[in-house]
């Protein structure tokens, strides 16, 4: 098994399916489902192999579905395996850049550099038990082990205790629409009598410190808000306040939330623009347990930091305001708005600006002033939870093979509450208050149109979902790297063995 | 008194991308830009002239995606009575000084996320490198000429430069048809 994920990994990488790239993911949704057509069981099975495609979505990308019918599964359960299918781009590579894709030609110009390369690259470089190209740690490897895995189960499908449930997604890089469609397909499917027990993701998983070796589970996944900043000024103070504001909040760890020893990491900025009278500024800002209200507090303060000068306003502020000069008319303006940006594909944070211009316009508000606002995308924060017997279970079942892996291979594991990137799991089960959600809805500019998460959905399907991860370093740098004797060798036999163990029915569900 | 001459001088800010879940492990573009924006701006550069004016600070990124920019510049209306090449010394000790507040400030919310998570604090090293458009084009005369952004961003990855960067230049700016710095 090992060889073939490596070989499978290796061609996975080899087809490029860089995120929003023209045909890129679109072109890796075929080669998967090539991939388990030449299946003897989806031969026999062919309506088990299906893909989806993603409303509205102008690069025609799609989802891929193969499901497999345990012969001996009781009462429809069923575990889903998913992984995503795209990745960031390549510019980082440089001069690598034609390299990017093809792990083995990679190695050979890396091996010509080593020199230039740092102490830990080219440790890792010469060991030969690190594989190299975009997508090899996040995450082709882990969609290989998938891919495989179900490959092999489904060879005795006859015999399965379980039905199993492969998916693979497109757009996880930024907007996670790929696993947002998945969930009406996996409605549908329980409508039809499947029990989803649980969910398995391998997204990419690293060291937490130089040096680190620990193998973490995850059992559930961290949560992330856009909060954006619209700012006025007069001459240049919208652009230095955009510079303060990016200083005060970018990796600084007064903003970190937490949940017991687990922190996430600070916000990062992703968005600085600054021409003429206007500045627009986003944060990737990660929560675990922090409201959205206390995000929004949080920010509005940070502005009034980097523009002392200013009036700080949030969204829905501006929209009172706007509603009290113009009425109710404003709202159906903007929902107009809205939908137009949601039909001609407008980038989603660029939406959102746009209908906070026209309220800020419409409320009269005058520089400086700085609007403080949400857009897309909105990742939930989910964890199993210790009071639920079916999550309780499921940890325990964890717990109980990483010991029998510990033990086997020498490996040490280390179980964590939130996987600390952001990840497709999110979509999957919702720990949001209904009042959170509201502070969202109410400063998220034209969500409702723009960026409709499911949120009712994924309460109503609330299926765990846990993350056994490829051991990597550097996602999304052009030093990414997979470990491979974990990823190919490890790795696999813990899902299969976590499988199992729902099979023989050892843990309540 | 001196003839003062409007200078518009640029920074383009090349840094390591970083995923946000492991934002230590890159070197952001936008933090550095964001510190020399300020570093230029809001105080004159000399006696008599008007304090530097901020006319751009951009992010160079294509699309949203969760990676941290690679890549940034900024742009800004500069009034001094000294010639282009003294200014543009001056830029470039500007951007000197920011090069080491971004290594100190890197560190120091470094050493206190790994004090939050309870992991041990080694230091981030940096090694950026400071470059005008001079040395980016083999010419040594950076300051005779100005560039566009994208001139100057396809000089650098010609260069085969991966370390971060700092490369000053003129910003090739027409007012009326001519050029502005002429």
């Amino acid at each position: 098994m090992t060889e073939n994920i490596a070989a499978l990994t290796r061609s996975l990488v080899a087809v490029n399916s860089v995120n929003g790239s023209d045909g890129g993911e679109r072109g890796i949704s075929f080669f998967i489902e090539e991939y388990f057509k030449s299946l003897p069981y989806f031969k026999a099975h062919p309506g088990h192999l299906f893909a989806q495609d993603l409303p509205n979505d102008s690069l025609g990308r799609r989802n891929v579905f193969a499901l497999v019918n345990g012969g001996n599964a009781a009462d429809g359960r069923t575990v889903i395996l998913h992984a995503h299918m795209d990745t960031v781009d390549v510019e980082d590579y440089g001069p690598l850049k034609p390299c990017a894709f093809s792990c083995d030609a990679l190695r050979e110009k890396l091996l010509g550099m080593k020199d230039a390369l740092n102490d830990d690259m080219r440790k890792d470089l010469e060991s030969g038990e690190w594989m190299f190209g975009r997508g090899s740690g996040d995450m082709k490897s882990g969609l290989a082990a998938f891919m495989t895995i179900t490959a092999e189960l489904s060879e005795k499908a006859d015999s399965l205790g379980v039905n199993l449930l492969f998916m693979s997604n497109p757009v996880e890089e930024n907007l996670h629409t790929g696993v947002m469609a998945s969930l009406s397909v996996i409605r549908e499917l329980k409508e039809k009598g499947y029990q989803f027990l649980f969910a398995v993701n391998s997204d990419c998983v690293t060291p937490l410190y130089p040096g680190d070796t620990t193998r973490y589970m995850y059992l559930g996944s961290i949560g992330k808000l856009l909060p954006c900043f619209y700012l006025l000024g007069e001459g240049d103070g919208a652009g230095r306040g955009a510079a303060r504001l990016v200083k005060e909040v970018s990796l600084n760890p007064k903003y970190c939330d937490g949940d017991g020893s687990e922190k996430t990491m600070p916000p990062s900025v992703l968005k600085l623009r600054y021409e003429g009278s206007g500045a627009f500024v986003y944060f990737n800002y990660m929560v675990m347990q922090k409201n959205t209200d206390e995000v929004l507090t949080q920010m509005k303060e940070a502005a009034a930091i980097a523009m002392p000068e200013a009036c700080v306003y949030e969204f829905g502020e501006v929209m009172a305001l706007a509603k009290e000069k113009l009425g109710e008319q404003i709202e159906s303006d903007l929902f107009r708005e809205a939908s137009a940006h949601a039909l001609s594909g407008t980038d989603k944070r660029e939406a959102g600006l746009s209908l906070v211009k026209r309220a800020v316009e419409a409320a009269g508000i005058a520089p400086p002033a700085a609007v403080a606002f949400f857009a897309a995308p909105y990742c939930p924060h989910n964890t199993l939870d210790p009071e639920a017997e079916n999550e309780a279970g499921l940890k325990a079942a964890l717990e109980g093979v990483l010991k029998e892996t510990e033990a086997k291979t020498g490996e040490h594991f280390r179980i964590l509450k939130y996987f600390a990137c952001l990840t497709d799991s999110s979509y999957l089960k919702l720990d949001d208050s209904e009042k959170a959600v509201t502070a969202l809805k109410n400063n998220f500019p034209g969500m409702a149109q723009i960026y409709n998460v499911p949120l009712d959905t994924i309460r109503a399907l609330n299926i765990p979902a846990i993350n056994i991860g490829v051991f990597m370093k550097e996602p999304h740098q052009w030093t990414e790297r997979v470990y491979t004797p974990f990823s190919f060798g490890v790795l696999p036999e813990i899902v299969k063995k976590l499988i199992e163990a729902y099979e023989e029915k050892r843990v309540n569900a | 008194m001196s003839e003062r001459h409007v200078y518009y001088p640029a920074y383009y800010v090349k840094g390591t991308a970083a995923h946000v879940g492991q934002c230590f492990e890159g070197y952001d573009a936008s933090l550095l830009a964001s510190m020399l924006a300020l570093a230029v701006t809001g105080k004159a550069p000399e006696p008599g002239c008007t304090p530097a004016k901020l006319l751009k600070l951009c992010d160079l990124k294509p699309f949203y995606n969760v990676q941290t920019a690679i890549d940034a510049y900024a742009l800004f209306e500069y009034e001094s009575t000294e010639g282009p090449e003294r200014v543009l010394g001056a830029i470039k000790e500007i951007a000197n000084g920011c090069r080491a507040e971004m290594d100190a400030c890197l560190n120091e919310r470094y050493r206190e996320f790994c004090a939050l998570t309870d992991v041990d604090y080694m230091p981030i090293k940096t090694n950026t490198a400071l470059l005008d458009a001079g040395v980016l084009e083999g010419s040594e005369d950076g300051a005779g000429k100005s560039f566009s952004m994208e001139e100057i961003r396809a000089l650098f990855e010609k260069s085969g430069i991966l370390m971060p960067a700092v490369v000053s230049y003129y910003e090739l700016r027409k007012k009326g048809g001519e050029d502005a710095d002429d």
